[in-house]
This record gives C-alpha cells, sequence and structure tokens, in this order.
C-alpha cells in the first residue's frame, strides 16, 4: 500500500481503507472520506506521551563507587553542594585524606560538632577503605588505601559525604582523581580540559607529601607545586579568592614540623594572587599517642566550607556618595526657575 | 539575566551540559515574558525564594513555585517535582527570571522591575551574604542590578520637567475650538508645575527634617530618643516626606539624623534582638498598624520584611517574639550586629517597598 495510506486510519469499523486503500462508504479515494484522518498525529502524541513518561519514571540508581558530574545532580539540584577539588601527585595521600574524613564521619568523630547525614557513596569509601579494614593492628602499612582508579578515565569522579553542624546541612562533593591527572596538568596544559569542574569548585586542596617535600628530591616538589599553582591561576582560570589549602600530608612522620620548602611553595601561591592556608595532616598516625588520626582533616574542609567572605552585608560606605567627586544627584541644586541662585 | 545562565547554572551542575543551559535559558525567556501577567505578590515570592530559599509555606510561594516548575518541566522533564530535590534549580531560574527583569528596567525603569529592587535590596540589606561561593556571586550580581534598577527610577520620579515660555504677547484666540487648545495646553503645563512643585516638596520637607532633628511621628527630637527608636523614627518620617523610591541620597540623610549628636559608643552595633527591646508599644504600632498592607506583607514575606514582622509580632503578643521562629521564617539571626544607622536602612526600605506594592495592588 502507498505510504499516505498508511500514515491515516479509518475511524469506521470494518473499513479496510488503510490497507486495501478502498473506502467502504464508497469515497473516490479514502482521502476524501470523512471517517478517514491522519493518525500521524496521535501516534506522535502517544509516543511522546510515553517518552515523557519514561522520563518522568526513570530512575538512576548508582553503584555507589563514585558520582559523575551529571549524577552528582541527584545532590546539587535540592540543595548546595560544596565542590571540593583534591590536587597532588601519585601517593601523596588524597584518598587517605578522604578515608580519614569517611571513618571519623561513619564514627561520629568529627571535631567541631560535625555530624554524618548521608552519602551517595559509602560503597566507594568502603571499596577504597577495605585495605584499612583488613589491617589487624600492630604497625600501619606500607599503602593504606588503593591508588584511585576511575570507572570512566576522561572524567572525574566525586565522592559523596554529606554532614552536618546545628542545624546547617552541608554536601560536600569530594574529587577524587588519579595523581597522574595532577603531574599531567602540571606538564601538559592541554590536559587542563578535564579539570574544568574546578570552575565550580568551593575549594581547593592541594596535597603534598611531607616526607618527600624533607628529603633528597623535595626542590624538584617546589617547582612541581609552583607549576600547580600556575596552572590553577593562568591555565584553568580559576578565580584567586578560591579558598585554596596547601594540606601536609603524612606529618605524623615528621613530628608535625613544617618543611622548611613551605615558605617557598606559599610564596610562589601568594605572588599569583592566591591566598594559601597551610594545613598540617596526619589522616593516618603511626604515633597516634602522640599525633592523634585525623589530625588537620576537619581544618581543611572547613576553610574550604568557611568560603571567602569579603563583607557580611550590603556595603552601605561603597555606596556613599564621594563627596570630592560629586556625582550625578537626583537632587538639583537650589536654583531658581531663571537661573539665579536662591542660597 | 538570561546572559549569564550558564555562569549561575554552575550553583547546580559543576560542568553544565549545553542542553541544560539551553532549557534553562529558555524558560527563563518565558517566565520573564509570562511575568507581568503573574500578581505583584508573585514578584516578592521570587525575591524571598532567591535570597531565602524556597520552602514552599504560603500561597503566593506555592503559586510561584508552581509557575518555575511547570515552565521549567516543559524543557527539562526530568527536573524533581519534589522541592527538596529541586529547589536549587528554582532558585537559579528565578535568579535568571529576576535578573532579566531588572536589566531591562535599568534604562527604562518599569514599576513592577523597582518594586522587585526594593524588595531585594530589603531582603538582603542586613542578611548575611552566603558562604557558598557561587550562590553569593548571584545575590551579589543581583544588589548590584537592583541597586541600579532604584537609583534609576529615583532618578526619574525626580527629573525636572522644563516649561514652555508662555508668549510675553496676548494670544489670539478666534474660536471656541482654539479656546479649548489653549486651555488643555495651559492645564497640562499646571500639571506638570504641580509635579515639579512635588518635588521640591519633597526637598524643602528634608531640609526642614535635617535642620530641625525633629520627629513629627514621635513628637520629640532625634537626639533626646535611645538610638533604637531614633532609627524607627528616622526611617518612618523620611519615608513620609519621601518621593517613591528614594534615592541613595536619602540613606545618608537617615545616617545623619541617626547619628547626629550622639557619642560614638552609642552607635556602636548591636544585636537585632537588643534592638528591638528597646521598643514600646508605640514603637510596634507605628512601624506596623493592625491589618495595615505592612502587615499583611510581612505576614506573608517575612524575609524581605523582618523588622515589620518583628513589630507586627511585638504588637501581637504584646512581647518580644519567638526568635526561635523568627529565624525559622526569615533565615536572619536575632544576634545579627547591627548599628542603628543599619537598622533604620532596611526599616525605610521595607517601608519604600509596601508603598510601591500599594501602588502595583492598585
Amino acid at each position: 500500500m502507498n505510504s499516505p495510506a498508511q500514515k491515516s486510519v479509518c475511524k469506521k469499523a470494518d473499513c479496510t481503507a488503510t490497507t486495501t486503500g478502498t473506502c467502504l462508504l464508497g469515497s473516490p479515494t479514502p482521502q476524501e472520506c470523512e471517517h478517514y484522518v491522519p493518525a500521524v498525529p496521535e501516534q506522535t502524541e502517544e509516543r511522546e506521551s510515553e517518552k515523557t513518561q519514561t522520563l518522568q519514571d526513570g530512575r538512576t540508581f548508582h553503584t555507589g563507587s563514585e558520582l559523575g558530574t551529571s549524577d552528582t545532580l541527584q545532590i546539587s539540584s535540592g540543595s548546595y553542594t560544596h565542590v571540593v577539588g583534591l590536587m597532588g601527585p601519585y601517593n601523596a595521600g588524597k584518598t587517605c585524606f578522604l578515608l580519614s574524613l569517611y571513618l571519623m564521619a561513619s564514627r561520629q568523630l568529627l571535631p567541631g560538632g560535625y555530624l554524618f547525614k548521608r552519602s551517595l557513596t559509602l560503597q566507594g569509601f568502603e571499596d577504597r577503605a577495605h585495605r584499612l579494614r583488613e589491617w589487624q593492628g600492630g604497625s600501619l602499612p606500607e599503602q593504606l588505601a588503593d591508588h584511585t582508579s576511575l570507572a570512566d578515565e576522561r572524567r572525574p569522579g566525586f565522592l559523596h559525604l554529606g554532614i552536618a553542624k546545628n542545624d546547617e546541612r552541608i554536601d560536600l562533593l569530594l574529587s577524587d582523581l588519579p595523581g597522574e591527572w595532577t603531574t599531567s596538568l602540571i606538564n601538559r596544559a592541554e590536559t587542563a580540559k578535564r579539570w574544568e569542574f574546578l570552575k565550580r569548585a568551593d575549594g581547593i586542596i592541594v596535597v603534598l607529601d611531607g616526607t618527600e617535600l624533607i628529603g633528597n628530591k623535595r626542590f624538584a616538589h617546589v617547582v612541581s607545586a609552583k607549576h600547580l599553582f600556575h596552572r590553577i591561576k593562568e591555565t584553568l582560570r580559576i578565580s584567586i579568592d578560591i579558598p585554596l589549602v596547601i594540606l601536609i600530608s603524612k606529618a605524623d612522620e615528621i613530628q608535625m614540623k613544617e618543611p622548611a620548602v613551605i615558605g617557598e611553595i606559599k610564596q610562589s601561591a601568594v605572588e599569583l594572587g592566591l591566598a594559601p592556608k597551610v594545613i598540617l595532616c596526619a589522616s593516618f598516625s603511626r604515633k597516634p599517642a602522640v599525633v592523634p588520626n585525623g589530625v588537620g582533616v576537619v581544618d581543611a574542609v572547613e576553610h574550604v566550607i568557611a568560603g571567602t567572605l569579603r563583607k557580611s552585608y550590603i556595603n552601605w560606605e561603597d555606596l556613599r556618595p564621594d563627596r570630592n567627586n560629586t556625582p550625578p544627584t537626583p537632587f538639583r541644586l537650589f536654583k531658581s526657575q531663571r537661573g539665579g541662585s536662591c542660597l | 539575566m538570561i546572559s549569564k545562565t550558564f555562569d549561575w547554572y554552575k550553583i547546580v551542575s559543576a560542568t553544565p551540559r549545553s542542553e541544560a543551559v539551553e532549557a534553562r535559558t529558555k524558560a527563563a525567556t518565558e517566565l520573564t515574558a509570562s511575568l507581568p501577567e503573574k500578581g505583584p505578590r508573585t514578584l516578592l515570592a521570587l525575591v524571598q525564594g532567591i535570597t531565602a530559599g524556597f520552602d514552599g509555606s504560603g500561597s503566593s510561594e506555592v503559586d510561584t513555585v508552581e509557575w518555575l516548575l511547570r515552565t521549567l518541566k516543559q524543557h527539562d522533564p526530568a527536573i524533581s517535582e519534589s522541592l527538596s530535590e529541586n529547589e536549587l534549580e528554582l532558585r537559579c531560574v528565578a535568579a535568571i527570571t529576576l535578573g532579566e527583569l531588572l536589566l531591562k528596567s535599568k534604562e527604562d525603569p518599569e514599576e513592577s522591575a523597582t518594586v522587585a529592587a526594593a524588595a531585594f535590596v530589603s531582603a538582603t540589606n542586613m542578611r548575611p551574604l552566603p558562604k557558598q561561593h557561587y550562590l553569593r556571586e548571584i545575590i551579589e550580581e543581583l544588589s548590584g542590578l537592583a541597586i541600579d534598577a532604584l537609583e534609576t527610577a529615583a532618578n526619574a520620579c525626580r527629573k525636572r520637567i522644563d516649561l514652555k515660555i508662555l508668549q510675553d504677547s496676548e494670544l489670539a484666540v478666534p474660536d471656541l475650538p482654539a479656546a479649548k487648545e489653549v486651555i488643555s495646553q495651559l492645564q497640562g503645563q499646571i500639571d506638570y508645575l504641580e509635579q515639579n512643585a512635588i518635588m521640591d516638596r519633597e526637598e524643602i520637607s528634608l531640609f526642614w527634617f535635617i535642620a530641625t532633628g525633629f520627629s513629627q511621628t514621635k513628637k520629640k527630637v532625634f537626639s533626646s530618643l535611645s538610638v533604637s527608636v531614633a532609627a524607627v523614627y528616622a526611617a518612618l518620617d523620611l519615608h513620609l516626606s519621601l518621593l517613591i523610591p528614594a534615592s541613595l541620597n536619602c540613606f545618608e540623610i537617615l545616617a545623619a539624623i541617626v547619628e547626629g549628636k550622639r557619642v560614638a559608643e552609642s552607635l556602636k552595633p548591636i544585636p537585632l534582638s537588643e534592638h528591638a527591646k528597646e521598643w514600646s508599644s508605640e514603637e510596634w504600632d507605628s512601624i506596623a498598624s493592625a491589618d495595615s498592607l505592612d502587615a499583611d506583607l510581612a505576614s506573608e514575606f517575612p524575609a524581605i520584611f523582618p523588622v515589620i514582622w518583628i513589630a507586627k509580632r511585638m504588637q501581637e503578643g504584646r512581647a518580644l517574639p519567638n526568635w526561635t521562629e523568627f529565624k525559622s521564617l526569615t533565615r536572619l539571626q536575632k544576634n545579627a550586629n547591627l548599628t542603628a544607622t543599619h537598622l533604620g536602612r532596611q526599616l525605610l526600605n521595607e517601608k519604600i517597598t509596601v508603598s510601591l506594592m500599594e501602588g502595583l495592588l492598585e
């Protein structure tokens, strides 16, 4: 049958015009019959409705390992999320930082009155924590957490942690990216694209291995850190008022003392206009009696949450007319209609 | 502000997809176009939602949330129906819509935009800026637009009208139609003259207000009142003398009146609740008389009219308000430190917004 007949249907019962092209009521062509009506709009509408239904009914179930940028909408559409970018080379201690935060939250050990509320990536935290779970006590193993590997190696993955303080709810989306991403960014500007999410970050935590900063290769680390800050500002064009933390990890192994080179690293960031805060951190202390587990972890998160408040209210001082440079004023000068001064 | 959709949508999505930005652009365009058909309370509901968040309370807010959601869902059906899951989405599209309205009003003042601008200034004046970086950027940008829109409207209503110079020689009026035409022109000139006289009256009233430092409402000199009470009457008296909306100069006049002849110690910021403790029933009644539009609007939009809300509650309960209720309705703290001048400016902003709403509701 030709296509026009296929796109129409006859509403008359028993009429076969749709398939035979012959009208039951004797019209010369089916198209001339009043009962022969287009079928396409109805079908389209139906399909549209089905499509809408599917979209409305559809619900994504995550594996819970990590959230991609589009998965995060499930949280961020409802309330503000603090996106925290963790940067640092391989083995710097980024994942340990995340795990320390998670384990403290899950055991209600977060200092400062913070309480665990929720997480969409519990499985992700647990997967990363399995080495720690297997630890039977005694000295800490050389490697506490598996190094990060992403479900999709081209896109960033986030771990979600919802905490609360008083009646303030805070949702954290913490990036957990392989150290190679940071190294690539330092070495090749072309890889900056995958750090695009940092343009929406509420804070950046640059994790540097404290033991490396006092070792033989410390100057190489200083140079890398300087390049990284340069990339953050010049290549990624991140706003300079973003809260920036330089987190010295494994600080328990360096007696909680700032490595001498930190001054130079910090200064390089300051020269770029950034305002870094240096925090010594021991995600998992090898000497818990001397340096408590998790020291510095919440400080870093708090620095990001606090944001950079420049002022608390509408600044009326800024709006006050500059009396030395008289602005146009809606009040005219006291002049008579004829132009002479009244005063 | 539709041109900012991509940037502002970042509060919701870290890496916004083009389709998502496009959907919000279309929704905001439609919302801006259909805004004039909505009642003036929608404007206030938008402002309250953007500055303090939508919580689904109050009939105006419920309607506004529904309006925002339905429009947004036409372009992005995947948006959740639940306010707990879409609140930031709605806040974002509301901000874009309001920004567009204010931006359009920058050159040519429009009544509804002036109301929205005044309400926005009123809602943000004593509200701490959000700590959340990207939300704060939106609020700051909208504040700038609101101040500009108000200044433009204030200038427009104070723009002096030039009168035509009438001919010295006697006008020839040959017939009745010509006479009517001349009279009509003359009437027009008289109207202009009257408008100029109103502007003159504002200046004269303010001049006397500054010169005497005397409150017409309280019938006392300001310097004899406690600073928290003086702030209230400075705002109320100024509101009576002003052409609405006020220009920024008027807020400086308020500062001069409140701060004049005071020792520095008395001008230090104190908690909002301490200011309220200084008020008596006379102040409550003067700020929000029962069944007034002020009281009505403060009940429905406490985040925009917090000072009127406090006075209303004090009037109803004959005592200080329940500060927990205040916090939950306004998202403001009772211990927010404010100078008396700041408090007076807040009340003046609220009164100006009520007056503008009155005009729009008529």
